[in-house]
């Protein structure tokens, strides 16, 4: 059973998150932003705590932790803030009163775009635009919740341990990657590629990645076939898988 | 030096992986066996002789992975084969076991220096859930002492906690303490009083992606005294170095007696069967506990153990694969620095470790192990290496030529590494 306290990191830290990338990759997005200069401030009550911010130039950017705020939402715990990115409960906003239309407005529609790009139809992934965007969204989603998974689930956080320390790469060739750090069994992610990594997890193209990534495809097979390379410190790899195989419960 | 390549391998996986999880699971395949990158490595065997065998797509390889270890005498080894399929054409998995039973065990009983009897089973990982058993059978006791990356097999009990697969009930009763540390073998045997049935270890360590490490002097007395002292059972997982340390046993090698001892790999040269030697104290307690399988008495693998320990021992095989060992690892580490690399070999050269040490990612590593592949040499990236009896000294003079060849690839990938 997920734990709601790992689940709501990965909520905000994995999910919400890639709004920051959304209002880029997809022009629908954008135009719900334009000209928007807002700050959301999402704070759980002993749970995660982070802000999504619009530049009012179309671009998105997201930081963990507190920061200045335009609207400030609180949820009393990691259901309730769970609750809501599940669309059954409502947040209680603190700050930005006279904003609100902007939450049940451009925010919930942006929420629905990110929703149509994580769990996207067939005939939406026909769509080579739709696709590329979706699996860039995935990698994300996936690097972030792994590390979310690893520092705070109980099992995640067993094999998170016994990560040895370095970065790990895990990117698509040619394309977007996540650097995942790992000190002292804790686990951070950062999007791009570092160029120190100490070991690396390659998709081949894209179609590999969505493969592997949205469940269609085992590692080990396609790593068989050449659709993800590894390579580097292995035993990262190994024990990163693991973390990697608990994610989905956290996002199912 | 051509290289190879493998339509037919490729072929063949893409087939496999629609109707096999993972294509080829386990030691032989792809993940577990770290082909880096998989382009470089074939992906099935056609067939096989004495130190070499040939993959699907027609290429030769010197072949120092062994299957892992089996391979001791060279594959298709005339003696070991003419006493199995003789076996086999009289009668194999018959209602009544054969008396080869008997022979078998008297066998590893003479060879053996600890042993008073022996049990046959098929793969290592019976032999060494088996010797926890007993041990608890014997004892009265629960918990196990275990050494962290040592390998005993694929049961639950062998797995780690948090693992796909692995409730926290199928480890609770591990105990772990890092190799060679008697302090900390000392401090668990106080803290756990009375409760511990059994210290399992192999040898000495020889985990994957580290290099080995032999007992300190002093090691197995100590620890064999621990065990005296607070009724513990020691039991050698011998699976993987049985045989090429020492034929009376690796802990005769080491100078101690282990109470059990678990034999696999090497013991039949490929045909199946495992076997677990103890004392004669802890007869009863192997005889009271109901352990068995449809195939373990049958004949064939039998009488292939038989004739394999009969000829092992006749040529002394762990003096021999020592030799050839020391032979071509000598000069694999002269090829790295002919080239710049600092090649660290480690354990005992019939089933050696080795890593490129210029960095700690293994990169460079990795390529010189695929370049080797490639050209007919087959090593594996980060498990130790095996050598059988069978390998020549051409085959050893061809080796470093090659990776030689790899070596200098690879310098000219990456001259300042």
């Amino acid at each position: 059973m997920p734990d709601p306290a790992t689940m709501a990191n990965v909520n905000l830290y994995a999910v919400l998150r890639n709004i920051e990338d959304l209002v880029t990759l997809d022009e629908e997005a954008g135009k719900l932003i334009a000209g928007r200069r807002e700050a959301i401030g999402f704070s759980v009550h002993g749970g995660p705590r982070g802000v999504l911010s619009f530049d009012g130039k179309g671009g998105g950017s997201f930081v963990r932790g507190a920061a200045k705020t335009s609207i400030s939402l609180w949820f009393s715990g990691p259901e309730h803030f769970n609750s809501m990115v599940a669309g059954s409960g409502s947040p209680i906003p603190l700050k930005g009163l006279t904003k609100l239309s902007f939450l049940t407005g451009p925010f919930t529609m942006l929420t629905k775009r990110l929703e149509s790009y994580l769990r996207p139809s067939p005939e939406a992934l026909a769509d080579p635009a739709i696709f590329k965007a979706t699996t860039e969204l995935t990698l994300y989603t996936a690097g972030f919740a792994l590390a979310e998974v690893g520092n705070a689930d109980p099992v995640g956080m067993l094999n998170a341990g016994r990560i040895p320390d370095g970065i790990i790469e895990i990117g698509i060739k040619d394309g977007p990657a996540v650097s995942l750090t790992a000190k002292g069994g804790c686990l951070s992610a950062a999007k791009g590629r570092t160029g120190k990594a100490r070991a690396s997890m390659t998709f081949a193209d894209y179609q590999a990645a969505s493969g592997v990534l949205g469940g269609r495809r085992d590692a080990m097979t396609a790593l068989g076939l050449g659709e993800v390379a590894m390579s580097g410190f292995i035993p990262m790899l190994e024990h990163m898988n693991k973390v990697l195989g608990l994610v989905p419960r956290y996002l199912a | 030096m051509n290289t190879y390549r493998y339509p037919k391998s490729r072929e063949l996986f893409a087939r496999a992986a629609k109707v096999i999880p993972g294509g080829v699971y386990g030691h032989l395949g792809p993940a577990e066996s770290c082909f880096i990158p998989v382009e470089a490595f074939p992906m099935f065997g056609d067939r096989a002789e004495g130190a070499h065998f040939w993959d699907v797509d027609g290429n030769r390889f010197i072949d120092y992975m062994c299957a892992y270890g089996p391979n001791i005498l060279g594959y298709n080894d005339p003696e070991v084969d003419a006493a199995a399929l003789a076996a086999l054409k009289k009668g194999n998995c018959t209602t009544s076991p054969p008396s080869l039973l008997i022979d078998f065990a008297e066998e590893m009983v003479d060879t053996v220096a600890m042993a008073d009897w022996a049990f046959f089973a098929k793969n290592g990982g019976d032999a060494t859930s088996f010797a926890l058993m007993i041990a608890r059978a014997a004892t009265g006791r629960d918990k196990a002492i275990l050494v962290k990356g040592g390998y005993h097999g694929v049961a639950p009990w062998t797995q780690k906690k948090g693992q796909p697969g692995i409730t926290n009930a199928d480890v609770s009763n591990n105990l772990y303490v890092d190799w060679n540390d008697i302090a900390a073998v000392e401090r668990l045997v106080s803290e756990h009083r009375g409760q511990i049935a059994v210290f399992m270890a192999t040898p000495y360590s020889h985990p994957v992606f580290t290099d080995s490490e032999l007992p300190k002097p002093g090691y197995w007395a100590a620890i064999r005294k621990i065990c005296d002292d607070n009724g513990i059972v020691l039991a050698i997982d011998d699976v993987r170095c049985g045989f090429r340390l020492d034929m009376a046993g690796s802990d005769h090698y080491f100078g101690f007696k282990a109470d059990l001892m678990c034999f696999c790999k090497a013991i039949a040269n490929g045909y199946n069967v495992s076997a677990v030697c103890g004392i004669d104290a802890l007869k009863d307690a192997a005889s009271s506990i109901m352990y068995t399988g449809s195939y373990w008495l049958s004949a064939m693998p039998l009488a292939a153990g038989l004739a394999c320990v009969r000829k092992m021992r006749r040529i002394d095989a762990a003096r021999v694969t020592q030799s050839i060992g020391k032979e071509l690892t000598e000069g694999l580490v002269v090829a790295g620095k002919a080239h710049g690399f600092d090649l660290r070999v480690s354990g005992v050269p019939s089933m050696w470790y080795m890593r490129i040490a210029d960095d700690d990612s293994l990169l460079l590593h990795q390529e010189w192990v695929a370049e080797c592949v490639m050209r007919g040499v087959y090593f594996t990236n980060h498990h130790n290496l095996f050598i059988n009896t069978a390998i020549s000294k051409e085959d050893i003079a061809l080796s470093l030529e090659v990776a030689d060849e790899a070596f200098a690839i690879v310098r000219g990938r990456h001259p300042k590494a």
